[in-house]
């Protein structure tokens, strides 16, 4: 079964009981972690960066009607198409189309969020291409019919024994779990597959507007390969991918491969503008561009949720998260998981079915402390829940509703009055008498057993405060005294 | 294929458009961007190759400061006897030519090939895909020059044109990058405050180091996909 957002509790337990998961998952995120620390320490203008990042960002969304133009512009004077997705529908027929006119039968992929996003490959095979993954972790995830569990580690949930599994059972390679072995077969086999590629399809980190370059940043050098060696180049891009200036890709490349892997630069940074051009001999014949909105507007309109578009894709929030690091990419059950995925889920896909997805926080800012362009995480999910819970609880129907109505006024009594207060504090601690256990309450009846299915309930303390304070006094007294 | 009816695409930017407006509070300060700070090397420029090679070394590259042209045929021949190579393939640039390279290689048995000598064919099918590219796919050395050097990060920077394909520095497993010092600069905003210099061609790469991954078990792995050595040899200025 496919993971779902509206299945978080779920998949979470499960993610929870799978020790070799939650293994594979603390020596990741813990590595990755350590690397960037490493790396943003050398950075002795950090903040500064960080600033002038999210300015670039802020003032590029504000006006992105005349970026997103010239950026097209800029793109057919270079000899590039461009067309302009509103749905995922729209950009898969486009690209069916383009398929259909090539009589394209293999395509060769870059890691790309946007395409598991519109589902471009069970599209692609269904019309019946076929469809190869080339970043290494990507390919594992593919060959294991599995979702990317991370933005930029996408097998960051897999052990070397369970890659060297798939690899045999999938490509008949013998079982050693040696990586570089694993790698080396990795190479030999996509090597092929890219020369043969009738179509390449990336997606891109950046898209500069005064130039019409398409920025793409990776280690392996399956991008490069994917963008010099096939005859048709599709970029698929969000809407929000746009700078203005390249002059401005200075501050992203200092940030972003930090951010995401702890390096300086990666191995290669390719800047791609138009198709081959005349003489040259290799690079594609055609460039198209698809510049995708699917749901991206809807966030754009919400004040509260815009910054959540200056998102690098750089991971950081995942790995710093305390949640992630426990129940890792495929307890989200969305393409985007983690803190950041929490946010743009609910307006990508609908506030009710990814419900669950802003309560999966502790809100504890570890993510906004962390990212490189300063997204306030936490209070955008307190937006969610707050949109989620105006519409829930007013509902007549729900017996939360009547629930807290009645709970509330019981409260509101109590407090009113001493006596209430004291009788009620004896009243409940008659009552929790039976469920507490090692001074925790773990177990509750219906409805508090939703509380405490996931998170034990502080019991009231045996003494109150008020006793304690008074014993407390005395013996103070009675020490003054004897002095 | 057909350009998009204009349609769809007003569509789109009008719901950008209602978007935009539906928020005009987070319309911050329209204008300009900032720009970036920094200006390039000033005036006096410091000794750079120190700080270039410690740094490729780092990425797990090597740097060979030649000292003369001479020296850097005979690195090329002590590099290919190491793997056993038959051929090497070189782009066609003013720098490479005037390095005289291919008869002193010739003489010692090796192949050398300049760029895709023979012509795309116009119309691909499978087999010849894999034909025409054959000599890079064959060189276990791929030599280029480059339009840049950066030595904080120890990246070169190569833009494609004619005669410098852009697999001369991927399909082979080696790739020798060939710089000159007055190429060298200090970083990244450096480069980017010249603008005007880099005038982006079809494709313009950086290159820091060889071909990496960790995508298993976050466990580093040089060459998965690009090549698994990368070698800058730099010509001091005369
Ligand atoms: S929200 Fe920030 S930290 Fe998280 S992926 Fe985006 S840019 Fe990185």
């Amino acid at each position: 079964m496919k993971n779902k957002p509206d299945n978080f509790h779920f998949q979470a337990k499960t993610a929870l009981n799978n020790p070799s998961l939650q293994q594979a998952l603390s020596k990741a995120t813990t590595h990755i972690l350590n690397k960037r620390a490493r790396a943003i320490q050398e950075l002795t203008d950090l903040e500064t960066l960080r600033d002038r990042a999210r300015r670039i960002k802020e003032q590029t969304i504000a006006q992105l009607n005349h970026y997103l133009l010239q950026l097209e512009s800029e793109v057919r004077k270079a000899g590039g198409k461009v067309y302009w997705a509103r749905e995922a529908r729209d950009a898969q027929r486009y690209i069916a189309k383009l398929v259909k006119q090539k009589k394209a039968q293999l395509v060769v992929k870059g890691k790309s969020m946007v395409s598991e996003e519109i589902g471009l490959n069970e599209y692609l095979e269904k019309l019946g291409l076929e469809v190869v993954e080339t970043d290494l972790g990507e390919y594992i995830v593919q060959l294991a019919g599995e979702r990317p569990s991370h933005i930029i580690a996408p097998a960051i949930h897999k052990s070397r024994e369970e890659v060297a599994l798939l690899f045999q059972k999938k490509l008949g390679t013998n079982p050693e779990a040696e990586i570089s072995k694993l790698t080396q077969v990795a190479r030999e086999r996509l090597r092929e597959k890219f020369f043969q590629a009738d179509i390449g399809i990336t997606g891109a980190n950046f898209a500069i507007a005064e130039t019409g370059t398409i920025v793409l940043v990776e280690n392996e050098g399956n991008i490069r390969f994917t963008t010099s060696l096939p005859p048709v180049h599709i970029v698929l891009m969000g809407i929000e991918k746009v700078i203005p200036t390249l002059a401005d890709l200075v501050v992203f490349l200092k940030l972003l491969p930090r951010s995401a892997t702890g390096q300086k630069l990666p191995s290669y940074v390719s800047l791609i503008t138009g198709p081959r051009r005349d003489g040259e001999k290799d690079g594609p014949e055609e460039l198209h561009l698809i510049i995708l909105d699917n749901g991206r507007s809807r966030i754009l309109s919400e004040p509260a949720l815009r910054e959540s578009l200056y998102c690098l894709r750089c991971g950081a929030c995942l790995n710093i998260c305390p949640v992630y690091q426990k129940v890792g990419g495929h307890a989200y059950g969305s393409v985007y998981a983690g803190p950041i995925g929490s946010v743009i889920t609910p307006p990508l896909v609908g506030l009710y079915r990814a419900r669950a997805l802003p309560y999966a926080s502790t809100l504890c800012g570890a993510c906004r402390d962390i990212c490189p362009v300063k997204i306030n995480i936490p209070h955008m999910l307190l937006q969610l829940r707050q949109g989620l819970s105006y519409r829930w609880n007013r509902n007549l129907i729900n017996p939360g509703y009547w629930l807290e109505k009645l709970l509330t006024i019981t409260w509101s009594m109590g407090m009113k009055d001493e006596g209430r207060y004291r009788f009620g504090s004896k009243v409940a601690r008659l009552l929790q008498r039976p469920f507490l256990k090692k001074q925790k309450i773990s177990h509750l009846p219906y409805p508090f057993s939703r509380w405490t299915k996931s998170r034990d309930f502080t019991p009231l303390a045996a003494k109150p405060f008020r006793i304690w304070w008074e014993d407390n006094q005395r013996s103070s007294k009675d020490h003054e005294r004897a002095d | 294929m057909k350009e998009q009816t204009d349609k769809t695409r007003l569509k789109l930017l009008k719901r950008l458009q209602k978007a935009l407006n539906a928020s005009p509070s987070a319309n911050v300060a329209a204008g300009p961007c900032p720009a970036s700070s920094s200006r390039a090397c000033s005036v006096a420029t410091p000794n750079l190759i120190p700080l270039l090679e410690e740094e490729i070394t780092k990425t797990g590259g090597v740097f060979y400061l030649a000292r003369d042209k001479e020296e850097i045929a005979q690195y090329l021949i002590t590099l290919a006897k190491r793997v056993n190579a038959k051929t090497i393939i070189r782009d066609n640039s003013i720098l490479l030519q005037g390095l005289k390279l291919d008869g002193v290689l010739n003489n010692e048995g090796l192949q050398v090939i300049i760029d895709y000598s023979g012509t795309r064919p116009a119309k691909e099918t499978n087999e010849d895909k894999a034909a025409w590219r054959q000599p890079a796919k064959d060189a276990a050395l791929g030599v280029t020059s480059i339009e840049y050097i950066l030595a904080d990060t120890g990246t070169v920077v190569i833009k494609s044109r004619p005669g410098l394909s852009r697999t001369l520095s991927l399909v082979p497993p080696i790739h020798v990058a060939i710089g000159e010092e007055r190429q060298i600069l200090p970083g990244l905003e450096a480069l980017f405050s010249q603008g005007a210099n880099l005038q982006p061609g079809s494709a313009v790469i950086f290159i820091t180091g060889p071909s990496r991954t960790a995508d298993i078990e976050q466990t580093l792995t040089i060459g998965v996909h690009g090549p698994i050595e990368f070698h800058l040899i730099l010509l001091p200025d005369e």
